[in-house]
Parts: structure tokens; sequence; C-alpha cells
């Protein structure tokens, strides 16, 4: 299986401050991928370096098999909806449908118009005048009309009620659906992305903390909650991402690869967001799966998360 | 890409008609009115036969002073051009990041800008051109009666000054608001300061 995002050691310096540092990771062709991590975390600008939009200050991000640059060919394999999807707000539907048509040499016009009718989006109005959610469902068309291998969304439903991101996501896990087209979407919140990512991708202060496919990783996280114990008489064989204790009581998520057998421990599986949260909550821990060549900067996997012998 | 620009510029681009086709009007009306005047007085004859003509001359500046007076104004033109067609170009997308928008799609960058400085260049030349020379003729006999051709802030008003004037502050305002960052409202002093630098220089 091939490649739609591949980065190595990919860093991007605004003066002293590094808004991404020695990332690797590889998402591959025909996944649903979330891009989550807290507030500042580099979601965007790692987004702008995959769209062309930034230069990388040091490593590479090859894009579909080649590396990410302000190309024709390249662009129109990609499709992007940016932060706040910003769209001519004077413009209508049409005209913005019109400018697809005009700057992009494959584009779908039809499949934009048949989205507009079923959605009841007004192709006549100034989008500045429509829903926040409807906006939204435009910048989607707009994106989904270049036909693209690779669509990247930027927090796409950060502003949306409740019921139009479920609308949104409806409509975009529909589109994909029936292609074979790589997704990437960002987000802080993962409650949003949980039912419609199969891969995931967490960044925290900079660093890709957490990458893998959804089902692997959730096989390999168990929450433990058994009585209270010292925190050096841990199972061993297990990497400790969180714990907490109350007097009776501890409670461990732990990454493992095999079954856990000790009666004392009460087993349960993890959703998604448990996991997110507990990796957000401790930006030391890491887990990188799959074929990951570690940069320079190993230290951020191996040395916080604690190997515990019981 | 010309239709993007055009769709995305035709208010200023109809406004900037509008006003220059106006002016135009104001000047060809009292353009004539002066020419009538400087000829049907004596003053043209009077002044091609090198005589004393301080009477006549006197006569005819007096009847004209108002119009000598807001033809000063004339040069804050091209200040206003770079104000509202330069200024704008690139700096209207970065602040409500339709850049993102419009460099995603499948053209280069590159061919966007080159597209947009082109057509916004002929459009200034489309209207300031005509309008140099309308008011280069316009000034024609009240230079004739005093000799003040190259006098300062006449000699801007005439010929290719004015054009190269605009394209300046056309220029200025698109690279302050790219360059520097600076908010719209900041535009107006920044632009009108260039244009009275350059000028003092």
């Amino acid at each position: 299986m091939s490649a739609a995002l591949e980065a190595t050691g990919l860093s991007k310096q605004y003066g002293r401050h590094w808004a991404l540092r020695d990332c690797s990771f590889t998402l591959p062709a025909g996944r649903v991928a979330a891009l989550v991590g807290p507030n500042g975390a580099g979601k965007t600008t790692l987004l702008h370096l995959a769209v062309g939009l930034l230069q990388p200050s040091r490593g590479s991000i090859r894009v579909l098999g080649s590396p990410a640059q302000d190309r024709p060919e390249l662009l129109a394999r990609v499709g992007f909806v940016a932060q706040d999807v910003p769209l001519y707000r004077d413009f209508t539907a049409a005209e913005l449908l019109r400018l697809g048509t005009k700057l992009n040499a494959r584009f779908d016009r039809a499949l934009a118009d048949d989205r507009f009718e079923q959605l009841g989006i007004p192709l006549d109005r100034p989008v500045g005048t429509l829903s926040g959610g409807q906006r939204a469902q435009v910048a989607l068309a707009l994106a989904l009309a270049k036909r693209p291998e690779l669509l990247l969304l930027d927090e796409p439903v950060a502003s949306l009620d409740p019921l139009a991101r479920r609308e949104f996501l409806q409509a975009l896990m529909a589109a994909v659906a029936e292609t074979a087209t790589t997704v990437m979407l960002s987000s802080h919140l993962i409650g949003d992305l949980e039912r419609v990512c199969d891969y995931l991708l967490l960044l925290s202060a900079a660093h890709v903390q957490v990458a893998g496919d959804v089902e692997d990783l959730l096989a390999g996280h168990k929450l433990l909650v058994g009585p209270h114990r010292d925190p050096s008489r841990i199972p061993q064989g297990l990497t400790v991402v969180h714990a907490s204790h109350t007097d009776r009581q501890t409670t461990l998520l732990v990454r493992t690869t095999g079954p856990i057998l000790n009666p004392a421990w009460t087993v349960h599986d993890l959703t998604l967001e448990d996991l997110v949260l507990a990796y957000m909550s401790q930006p030391a821990a890491g887990a990188l799966p799959g074929p990951i060549r570690p940069g320079p900067d190993t230290a951020l996997h191996s040395e916080p998360t604690r190997e515990v012998r019981a | 890409m010309i239709w993007l620009t055009w769709r995305q510029h035709r208010q200023q681009a109809l406004a900037g008609a509008l006003a220059f086709t106006l002016l135009g009007a104001f000047l060809v009306l009292t353009g004539r009115e002066m020419a009538s005047a400087y000829h049907g007085s004596g003053l043209a004859a009077c002044l091609a036969a090198h005589h004393d003509c301080n009477d006549l001359t006197s006569a005819f500046e007096g009847r004209f002073s108002t119009l000598r007076a807001l033809g000063g104004y004339l040069v804050i033109l091209p200040g206003l051009v770079g104000l509202f067609w330069g200024a704008p170009l690139v700096a209207r997308e970065v602040e409500h990041h339709t850049h993102r928008l419009v460099w995603t799609q499948s053209i280069t960058r590159r061919r966007w800008i080159t597209v947009k400085l082109a057509l916004i260049l002929a459009g200034t030349l489309l209207v300031t051109v005509p309008l140099a020379w309308l008011t280069s003729w316009w000034l024609g006999p009240l230079d004739h009666s005093t000799g003040t051709r190259f006098a300062p802030g006449i000699f801007d008003l005439q010929g290719v000054v004015p054009v190269a004037y605009t394209l300046f502050d056309d220029a200025s305002g698109w690279l302050k608001r790219k360059v520097l960052r600076r908010r719209p409202g900041e535009d107006l002093g920044s632009v009108e300061e260039a244009d009275a630098a350059a000028r003092v220089a």
C-alpha cells in the first residue's frame, strides 16, 4: 500500500519557535485519519506544509509520492479546506463553482451542483449570508469537485453546532466512501471524529505523540482497575501511559501486546476518546507503531513512559 | 483567473470608472470655458505676439483662480488609486484567509499574482493616461498665461508625471499591505505619506 502522506523529520520554525519539530509518520492511502492535538500543537502547520502553503524548515513531506510543492499537477490531486472555511463571502455558490472550473483543469461541476441541490443550498445568494453549516458544505463541495486523491480538512466542524457537525461529517463520509480518497481532518476534540476515522495522528507540542491504525491502537491499550497498589508493583511487560490512584483503587491505562491474566485486575476496553485524552494529559508519553524511523529526537518515545516491574 | 480578478475587483473598478468619468466631464466642461475665454479675450494672441499682457493675464487669472485652486487637488488622485486599487489586491485575501482557498486550487501562486498585477496595472493605465492628457490640456491656458508649466504642484499634474505617480502609489499601497502587514485603516495615511515623500524627493 502506498503512502498518501509521508513525513520525515518534518520541522517548521517561526523565529525561535518550533511549530513542528522532527515529525515522522506515514499515512497509508485510503485511510480516514484524525489529526488531533491541543490548540497550538502544530496541526494547522502540518496541513499547510502538506498542501504546499508552507515550506518545511527542515525535513520533508511527500504527498501522494512526490514532494509537497506549489505545482499545478500536485495541487490538482489534493483537496483542501482551510480553517474557518475561507470563501469569498460576496461570491454566490454558483460563482464559487465558476472559480473552481476556471482554476482547476479537472473540476466536477456536476458533482458540486448535485450536492448543493441535495443539501438545499441556494446557488444565487452570497455565501456570506448562508449559515455556518451551509458554508462548510460549500467549501467541502468545492474541494470534493476536484476529485482529489487526498482531502485535507483543517478543523472543518469547529465552528458548527452539533447537528451541523453531524451532517457535515455524514456528507464527508458518504462522499469519500464512493471513492478511494484518503482523508485527514484535524480537530482539537476527538469526539467529533471518533466515529469516522480509522487512523489517528496525535500531535502534542510540535511532536508526533501517537500515530497508528485506530483498531490496533485500541487493541493495544487497556484500562486496568484493581485494588490500590504501590506504583512499583505493576504487572510486568506493560507500559503505563497514565496511572491514577485513590486510597482503595488503582486505575492504569496501559499499552500491552498480550492478554492481561492477573485476576486482580478488571480489564476494560478503551474508546478512542479515552486513549487520546490519556495521551494528551501525558505529553511525555508516546506510541508510535508502524513503519516509523525514529529521528534524532528519540528521547520522546523512550524516556518518560515508565516500564515498571512487578 | 482573469474572470476571478474581474469578479473580485469589479466594484472598485466600476466605482473608479464612474469617479473618473465624472471628473473627466468636469474637466472637459470647465476646460472648454477656459479655452474659449483664453482665446476670446485676446490673451492667446497677445502672448503669442510677446506683448506685455499683464491686464489680460490678471483678468484671466482672476476669473479662473477658483478652478486653478481646485486643480491643485488633483494631486491626491494617484494616492487614491493606490489606496483603493493597489492596497487591497493581496492584503484583502490575506485578511480574510482566502489566499488559502485560491492558492490550493490547481494554479501556481506565481500565475495568480502575475494575472492580478497585470490587470490592475492595465486598469490603472487605462484611466490615468487619458486623465493625465485631459488635465494637461485643461491646464494649458493657465500655464501659458503665467508660464508656470514646471512649477512644483503644477508639473505634477501634467503629462506622464501623474501616470508615474499613480503606478508608484499603486505599488506602494500593495507593498505596504503585503510586506508591512498594515491594517486597512492605516493605508490612507501611509499611501499618501509615501506619495508625499516621493514628491519631495
